[in-house]
């Protein structure tokens, strides 16, 4: 199963885009790491699905595979961090990445 | 600190939460206001920020600064006369301080009231402040404050 990966944003939020950006030259160079999905709060069900997934501070990048949360980054990730956490996480350690 | 669905309300603050601005009493018979956690999530990013001059007086309700977001242009209103005695010139230049350090560096003006302590005994503090705040949030809709990367509160 292909992980999904959320980024968590707001039109206020000034480093927002530069995680989707980043997120998405990712998904761009290895395109069978992820599937890539932007939950924005500015609508009631982004904001409810940011409730439900305890966020406080955006962006935040949740990956999960299936139901199961993998990893979770807090704040914009430089592009070394972000390709660490899917490459270290147990998906890839079963040889699922 | 209190918490409201991730809104932040420092405990050691005064809150007007008709207006929606806090107050800190800094012990020489002026006090500090600013825009509240809530606040500025409801303003959106915050791109200007215009505080009254030095030496000009405020009656109750009245505007100290003026606030344009992307979505809102509007006052920031006193909740009691007085005479502004500072200005942040940081708001001015960067008003998204005002999103990321509303209780902080996010201060808007000092004022100097006539009588401080009859001033402060009419705002909230602390639980009364918590749940007004959490009806006045019903009443508007708001669901819970947003913190970008680099909030300091």
């Amino acid at each position: 199963m292909t992980a999904t990966l959320r980024i968590f944003t707001h039109p206020s939020c000034p480093r927002c885009p530069e995680a989707v950006r980043r997120a998405w030259e990712l998904k761009q160079r290895r395109p069978e790491l992820f599937e890539l999905r932007t939950v924005t709060l500015s609508d009631k069900a982004g904001l409810d699905e940011a409730y439900a997934e305890n966020i406080k501070t955006i962006p935040t990048l949740i990956c999960n595979d299936g139901d199961a949360e993998v990893f979770r980054i807090v704040g914009t990730p430089d592009m070394a961090h972000l390709e660490a956490s899917f490459d270290q996480s147990p998906r890839a350690e079963d040889g699922q990445s | 600190m209190s918490e409201l669905n991730n809104c932040i309300l420092p405990d050691d603050l005064y809150f007007s939460v008709e207006n929606n601005v806090w107050v800190r009493d800094l012990g020489d018979g002026t006090v500090e206001l600013g825009m509240t956690d809530i606040a500025q999530t409801m303003a959106g990013n915050i791109i200007h920020c215009r505080p009254k001059k030095e030496g000009a007086s405020v009656k109750k309700g009245k505007s100290v600064a003026t606030v344009e977001s992307g979505k809102w242009v509007g006052p920031v209103k006193s909740p009691f006369a007085g005479e502004v005695t500072a200005r942040n010139d940081a708001v001015e230049s960067d008003a998204a301080l005002i999103n990321r350090s509303p209780y902080k560096e996010g201060w808007i003006v000092r004022l100097r009231p006539e009588d401080v302590q009859a001033e402060l005994g009419s705002l909230l503090k602390g639980e009364a402040a918590v749940e007004h705040f959490q009806a006045y949030m019903s009443e508007n809709e708001v669901t819970g404050c947003i913190h970008c990367e680099g909030f300091e509160g």
